[in-house]
């Protein structure tokens, strides 16, 4: 099976601060997104149980230094380095152009990006090549007869299971590995390509600015008495709630107080 | 005209963000349709604050699976006359649907947003960075697809007696091999994460040298709840280091239920379950500060409460008419 893992730079996230004296943002620390790695580190892993060639695509911004050292160990064959302008519809009409004359069974990345939330590279770049596609998977297997088998998390406490046929292209949470981290510096194991690219400047109209909570302006309470205004804005309303003046605790364990408990229960599992 | 995709759980009930959506739309525009592709959810089950509801059945094993709804989607679409934006909630299968129409009718996509405001004839579309340290406004045109992030959407209830009409289309969706959704599969209690469950137990000193744990195991087991800690409780070995719950372990934020047994309840404790909608504690020490923060409070050894609570949970009796059932009924 042939495989490419596709690693995005961004910023990493901890480092990163927002300057209200200068109006931007400072401390930017170059890094390769987290679950970008996650999915590499599972190719790693599935390397050992079955044969798999592995290349990597680095989706990395201009001005950026390589790291490529951290890359080492990870058993991979070619590694191709590409500028991208984050923009992702350009990032995958690229790369679908460049994987025209390559045959990859399965393309992996991480779901959604550290630094902007996006997700929507590996979708696009599937709808492009025309393959299957499926996103934040959290656990990924392969089977005997070449298809995988994935399962999602879509609701809490609950996953969906899919079968995969492949080529597909697949997006992962970093459910799927945990990473290892790899000490000492090796040199890069593996060919490095450089892909040249003209970029062009990004369509999107926007501006970066201080983090801003969304302020809802709900109703003002009715209570007289500004205690029970308060509670009523913090979610605990006295007129909907008829039980509220009884008492809470008992001391006698009886009957109807443990069948009340059980049923309060299988209201709020409910809810 | 603004077009809400309707969010359901499985295909079959409608979540709360829907509201949320629909509000969000009813600024935006006063004329709203709500889309609800479904796999077999009732008309009379759905009450949404909208103009006009089209519903799109899909079978069980399609829905989970999002080329059918971007073909279900796109076939709605050619019957508009008029564009208008496409707002969706964020999540997985949102994700591939929005970025799947974008690629078919050349639209842009915009992914969990915060919020969204109309500008004259332009959307303003406020969204996170960097995890919350940054936010960016972008201007999208009114045929963008746009997906709003359901933890900033409030969760309103609908009291809305709007006639809403009501058109069912009926789609042949042909048969993607690639991708084939299998089954749902629900996490164990011993498998599910405590920041992820809807329901966690909390063991505390309370439950150290007690011969009743396994009742503990049982109760998690019925209710389906991971099983978490105090500080005490894991440095007197009940439980690993990563299920403490607490200042100086984990936020339990998503859980909805949160029962305490043999927690006193400590400051550093209760910040762990600050954001948990509901407390059940159990606990000998009617003096203890848990029971300030819980819902229901048992005062008695936990022993003696587990398996009749059990035995109540597992029977169903006295779970049978849970709206009538009130705290004088109960006898407390």
């Amino acid at each position: 099976m042939r495989i490419l893992v596709i690693l995005r730079q961004v910023y990493e996230q901890k480092s990163i601060q927002w300057s209200y004296e200068d109006r931007k943002l400072i401390y930017q620390r170059n890094s390769y997104n987290k679950s970008d790695l996650h999915a590499l580190q599972w190719t790693r892993e599935y390397k050992l149980k079955a044969d798999a060639l592995v290349d990597v695509l680095i989706l990395k911004k201009e001005e950026e230094a390589s790291e490529e050292n951290k890359l080492a160990n990870f058993g991979i064959q070619r590694c191709f380095r590409i500028p991208s302008n984050g923009s992702e519809k350009e990032d995958a009409a690229f790369i679908s152009d460049l994987l025209k004359n390559e045959s990859y069974s399965l393309i992996l990345s991480g779901y959604e990006t550290e630094d902007e939330h996006s997700c929507a590279l590996l979708p696009l770049l599937s709808y492009e090549l025309g393959i299957g596609v499926l996103t934040a998977v959290y656990q990924l297997e392969g089977k005997p007869n070449g298809q995988l088998t994935a399962l999602r998390k879509e609701e809490r406490g609950s996953l969906q299971e899919f079968t995969i046929q492949l080529p597909a292209a697949v997006s992962v949470t970093s459910h799927i590995s945990k990473l290892r981290y790899h000490r000492g510096r090796s040199a890069p194991d593996f060919t490095m390509i450089e892909v040249k690219r003209q970029l062009s400047k990004p369509e999107a109209v926007r501006r970066i600015e201080a983090p801003e909570p969304n302020i809802w302006y709900a109703d003002t309470p009715s209570e007289e008495i500004p205690q029970l205004r308060l509670l009523n804005i913090m979610g605990f309303a006295s007129q909907s709630n008829n039980s509220n003046n009884l008492q809470k605790q008992t001391d006698h364990l009886s009957k109807a107080h443990l069948y009340f408990t059980a049923e309060r229960l299988v209201k709020w599992l409910k809810e | 005209m603004v077009i809400c995709y309707i969010p359901l759980k499985e295909g079959l009930a409608v979540k709360h963000s829907a509201h949320g959506l629909l509000a969000k739309a009813r600024k935006l525009s006063s004329q709203v349709t709500a889309l609800v592709v479904h796999c077999g959810i009732q008309e009379e089950d759905i009450r949404l604050d909208c103009d006009e509801m089209v519903m799109i059945r899909l079978s069980e094993r399609e829905w989970p699976v999002s080329s059918c709804h971007i073909q279900a989607i796109s076939s709605f679409q050619r019957e508009l006359s008029k564009e208008g934006p496409f707002l969706f909630t964020s999540s997985p299968l949102t994700n591939e649907i929005t970025v799947g129409l974008a690629a078919r009718s050349g639209s842009t996509i915009i992914n969990q947003a915060m919020d969204i405001t109309m500008d004259n004839d332009r959307l303003i579309v406020k969204r996170e960075l960097y995890g919350g340290k940054a936010c960016t406004y972008e201007y999208a045109s009114c045929s963008n697809y746009i997906s709003i992030d359901p933890a900033f959407l409030n969760y309103y209830k609908t009291s809305s007696k709007r006639p809403v009409s009501i058109r069912h289309l009926d789609l042949n969706v042909p048969k993607n091999d690639s991708i084939q959704f299998i089954k749902n599969k629900q996490l164990s209690w011993k498998e599910i994460g405590l920041t992820e469950a809807s329901c966690v137990i909390g063991i505390g000193r309370g439950v150290y040298q007690t011969p009743a744990l396994d009742q503990i195991e049982i109760l998690a087991e019925v209710l389906n709840a991971p099983i978490g800690g105090s500080k005490v409780a894991d440095e007197l070995q009940l439980i690993p280091r990563e299920r403490r719950i607490g200042s100086s372990g984990i936020t339990i934020a998503e859980a909805d239920i949160y029962i305490a047994i043999g927690i006193s309840g400590s400051s550093q404790h209760l910040e762990g379950i600050k954001n948990v909608k509901h407390v059940l504690a159990i606990n000998n020490d009617a003096a203890a500060p848990i029971f300030k923060r819980c819902d229901i409070g048992i005062i008695s050894r936990y022993e003696n409460v587990l398996p009749q609570l059990i035995a109540a949970l597992k029977n169903g009796d006295g779970v049978k008419n849970i709206e009538d059932i009130g705290y004088t009924a109960a006898g407390v």
